[in-house]
């Protein structure tokens, strides 16, 4: 005999997963297929058996060991940017070759992969991010700024402030001005 | 079953067909994981965004300025003023470039202020740029309160 | 003022006439009782001058009887004795003396006794008489009688020398200062006629200057009447005066020609002047004038008048209390005719509305030119952008060069546009000046520029630089033109090289030429000089001029684009703000711009 189903992949997928979840004891919810969010840290033993017992029924965690160390990559990054007084003075891909123990290469194909954006660029955006907060934060001025973020003039920070903002940092802190005004 | 965590949802609220052409256009070129979802005036955008069957909130909205029914001003000033919509990003889709323009809309809440370019690898080039920054946003944890981008 | 000394003056003339007349009266006084007592000095010594003739024709009859008697005893005649002595002519005598006397006490009792004696003497005559004829005749009796006679005689005669001749002299004395009096009376005389002729002189010539003045001041007054008059009549004003306590009018010949009536055509009254004003506002001044005149507060309105030809007049009528020199409170007010002034402040006002409206009209042809029309623009460019990046393959290739001409003409109608709208922007500028940082405006332009001056490579020096006075963003557009132009026009191969100075010391002779279109004096107190030099291509100095002017663009190669507005925009602000741009160029070696602004407003 033949028998004829019409089953629903989104449904059944989406109860596999529940049924792993609330087996591990893991908190979660639900936000769209494909798309869970995971209340509580988890484990390595229990992520890696849930990664197990999904994968059995063809489902991949995606945020797998890659996206780890792309998480690791950009750590690595702020905390260069935010807690050395002083930027290293070798290359970037040097120290982060030598932080994360694997080829430059390697960790700058993974990255962009990942985040759809270059180590160098990402570097660049926090550095500015960073700039933004001196600026607004602990009012310093340009020139202040570029010291110790290691620029090599104000020229070049505005220029760069300019690049990833579309500002000029004089604009910049004008509007955060007003718009705190505002707020107030 | 393509089903992924990093699909990045876009609205845009345009009300000329033909820029919600190019923008459609660009964003497949671009073959970005992503889902455009237009509106053709403030009114249909505000619609949809107060529904409360609306529970996927879109990571980044490009709003028109000058639109029908409700203008892209009168829609950032709403939107703003709802705590629920706090994380959206906004990005201001306009043809004027005036200085005062940018200032104006970025103290009304926008993060990103976007000149329509008048050629088309430069208009997938500005979404790409736009998406992706906003993504670096929402991924890696910046302030989104200094988050200002004059593209 | 001169009105207060004009009074003064009358009053001091007014002390000096009273005085005049006082002195005059104490004089005639004096000049009377002076006649007076000479009148009566003059009788006094005529009386005395008489007594004396009776008195001395008296002893002659005295005499003349004594001789007789001599002569009748020595004779023996008695029968002629008999009424031969004086005596009724010597009584007589003595009655004249007793009536000159009568004024004189002393010489009157003298006289009386004088007529005693006298009495006496003729007694003694007739018994002198009666003893010569006596029957016995005694010779004793006789002699005795004579010798009284003797002794009778001494003592008369004693008595007239000891008594009556010194009271007769005394009168005399006291009458002989005459002549003292005569020259007494004769100086008051001339002194009164000297002062009488003084004040006479003084007072002619006073009361002359006083004509004079009067005369003077009356045809002054007439000057100024006519005056009056004729600016009443040039000026369209005219005049009116009310007495309020006897509520008597009076308007000025050109307040009845305000009207377009002849002068005193109807009498002047509140009614009759009222008649010609417009119904609309009879009721507001018949109450504004109510008020003014109850609280007694000047009045300033303005209202319509209709004429009987029908014309409308517009006036204003301005009106204020005083008091008059006789204490009397009156009302004055001058009409004017403003309907010449009124209708140009109308057409005034219409131009102004008119002018906002263009403005308004101005600011939207900016919004469509900055926004409407370049939707369409931006479309065909996106457009073209599609067709240049999927299909240009495909046409032939001709129309790929027409292709790229219509690409090269739209970039280039956008980038007209909008230097169009910053031009415009800068015509319709709002002056409101603010004193603007150039330092810190010159950073934030630099940071703009950054892009570009990154890809140029060119090296950009600042000065430290003034503090100026103007409209921040138009500042801004002016160095951000000038330096985008330096930085447009670079000499291939070479650094580009942009200065950015000022100087204090205007030392050459630039100020000279470019001070010869204008009256202003260019001092380095009045004036900032700022000048921007590049190294880049430059131009022929003939040029300097006409670089300036709306799409004006030099002969330069077409590698460098441009609408020619982006110094026609920089001349434009540096006139909005009062100032003067100078270009110098050297082909092949650099330019030079040098801007002068004000230093205050």
């Amino acid at each position: 005999m033949k028998l004829y189903v019409k089953y629903d992949i989104n449904l059944a997928c989406r109860i596999i997963v529940q049924e792993q979840l609330e087996r591990l004891g893991i908190k979660y919810e639900l936000l769209e297929f494909g798309e869970i969010e995971i209340s509580d840290s988890v484990s390595d033993e229990s992520f890696t058996e849930l990664q197990y017992s999904l994968e059995r029924y063809g489902i991949e965690i995606i945020n797998n060991q890659k996206s780890q160390l792309v998480q690791r990559i950009k750590d690595t990054i702020i905390e260069m940017i935010y807690e050395k007084d002083k930027l290293p003075t070798s290359t970037i891909s040097n120290y982060l070759a030598d932080k994360l123990n694997l080829s430059y290469g390697y960790i700058a194909n993974v990255f962009s992969e990942y985040t759809y954006t270059s180590i160098e660029n990402f570097i660049i955006i926090q550095k500015i991010e960073r700039a933004k907060k001196l600026i607004v934060e602990d009012g310093l001025t340009l020139t202040e700024v570029s010291y110790k973020l290691n620029y090599s003039s104000v020229a070049y920070l505005s220029a760069q402030f300019k690049k990833v903002t579309g500002l000029t940092p004089s604009m910049f802190k004008r509007i955060v001005d007003r718009r705190r005004n505002l707020n107030q | 079953m393509n089903s992924d965590s990093s699909q990045m949802r876009i609205l845009l609220a345009e009300d000329d067909e033909d820029d919600r052409l190019f923008f459609n256009d660009a964003i497949n070129e671009l073959k970005m994981n992503n889902r455009l979802m237009t509106f053709k005036d403030g009114r249909d955008l505000m619609d949809y965004l107060e529904n409360p069957e609306t529970t996927l909130l879109p990571h980044i909205l490009f709003l028109d300025l000058n639109m029908p029914c409700k203008t892209g001003a009168e829609c950032l000033k709403e939107i703003r003023a709802n705590p629920k919509f706090k994380d959206l990003t906004i990005a201001i889709y306009s043809t004027s470039s005036s200085e005062k323009d940018i200032e104006e809309t970025f103290i009304g809440g926008a993060n990103i202020y976007i000149k329509k370019p008048n050629d088309f690898s430069k208009l997938k080039k500005v979404i790409k740029d736009v998406v992706n920054m906003n993504w670096q946003y929402h991924t890696s944890g910046l302030n989104k309160e200094t988050f200002f981008l004059s593209i | 003022m001169k009105f207060l000394k004009q009074n003064k003056y009358f009053f001091l003339l007014r002390i000096a006439l009273g005085i005049s007349i006082i002195a005059i009266g104490y004089l005639t006084t004096m000049f009377y009782f002076q006649m007076k007592d000479l009148d009566s000095s003059f009788q006094s010594i005529e009386n005395i001058n008489a007594t004396q003739n009776e008195l001395d024709e008296l002893f002659s009859i005295l005499k003349e009887d004594e001789i007789k008697l001599s002569n009748l005893i020595i004779a023996d005649d008695v029968a002629i004795s008999k009424g031969i002595f004086n005596r009724e002519e010597a009584s007589e005598k003595i009655k004249n003396l007793e009536q000159l006397s009568a004024n004189n006490r002393f010489l009157h009792q003298s006289i009386l006794k004088l007529a005693s004696f006298i009495e006496k003497k003729y007694t003694l005559f007739d018994e002198i008489m009666a003893s010569s004829k006596a029957i016995p005749y005694d010779e004793n009796t006789f002699t005795e009688k004579l010798f009284e006679n003797k002794r009778f005689n001494h003592s008369l005669y004693k008595f007239i020398e000891d008594d009556v001749q010194p009271n007769i002299n005394g009168i005399k004395l006291h009458d002989s200062n005459y002549p003292e009096k005569i020259a007494t009376t004769r100086k008051t005389v001339f002194i009164l006629a000297l002062v009488s002729i003084v004040i006479f002189l003084l007072s002619y010539s006073k009361m002359n200057d006083n004509l004079l003045y009067l005369k003077k001041i009356n045809n002054d007054l007439k000057l100024l009447n006519d005056t009056f008059n004729s600016a009443e009549k040039i000026a369209g004003f005219g005049y009116w005066k009310i007495d309020l306590s006897t509520n008597a009018y009076t308007f000025s010949d050109n307040l009845y020609r305000l009207l377009e009536e002849d002068p005193k055509k109807f009498k002047p009254n509140w009614e009759n002047f009222n008649k010609y004003i417009h119904p609309e506002d009879y009721e507001y001044v018949i109450k504004t004038n109510k008020e003014s005149i109850d609280n007694q507060i000047p009045t300033s309105m303005l209202f319509r008048y209709i004429l009987p030809s029908g014309v409308l007049k517009y006036v204003i009528s301005t009106a204020n209390f005083r008091t008059n020199d006789k204490g009397q409170n009156i009302k004055i007010g001058v009409i004017h005719d403003v309907t010449e002034q009124f209708k140009k402040t109308f057409e005034l006002e219409e131009n102004n509305k008119r002018l906002i409206a263009i403005n308004a009209e101005l600011e939207s042809f900016n919004n469509i030119v900055s926004h409407d029309l370049q939707e369409p623009l931006r479309k065909i460019q996106m457009f073209i952008s599609r067709i240049e990046a999927n299909d240009l393959s495909v046409i032939s290739e001709a129309s790929q060069g027409y292709f790229s001409k219509i690409k090269v003409s739209a970039n280039r109608m956008q980038h007209l546009m909008i230097d169009l709208v910053n031009y415009s922007r800068t015509i319709k500028s709002d002056k409101i000046f603010v004193e603007i940082n150039l330092n810190a405006i010159l950073q934030e332009i630099l940071e703009e520029l950054q892009p570009t001056i990154e890809e140029t490579k060119a090296k950009i020096a600042i000065d430290e630089l003034p503090n100026v006075l103007g409209t921040k963003f138009q500042i801004q557009q002016l160095f951000i033109n000038l330096i985008s132009n330096s930085l447009k026009y670079t000499k291939p191969n070479t650094t580009p090289e942009i200065k950015i100075t000022t100087d204090d010391f205007f030392a050459d002779n630039l100020e000279d030429s470019i001070n010869e279109k204008s009256d202003k004096i260019i001092t380095n107190k009045t004036y900032f000089k700022i000048i921007i030099s590049d190294n880049g291509i430059g131009f022929k100095q003939e040029y300097s001029e006409k670089i300036f002017q709306l799409f004006r663009r030099l002969e330069t190669e077409m590698s460098y684009t441009g609408t020619g507005l982006g110094l026609a925009i920089c001349k434009k602000i540096i006139e909005n703000h009062n100032g003067f741009i100078k270009a110098q160029g050297n082909p092949g070696i650099g330019a030079t711009f040098i801007i002068y602004l004000p230093k205050s407003l």
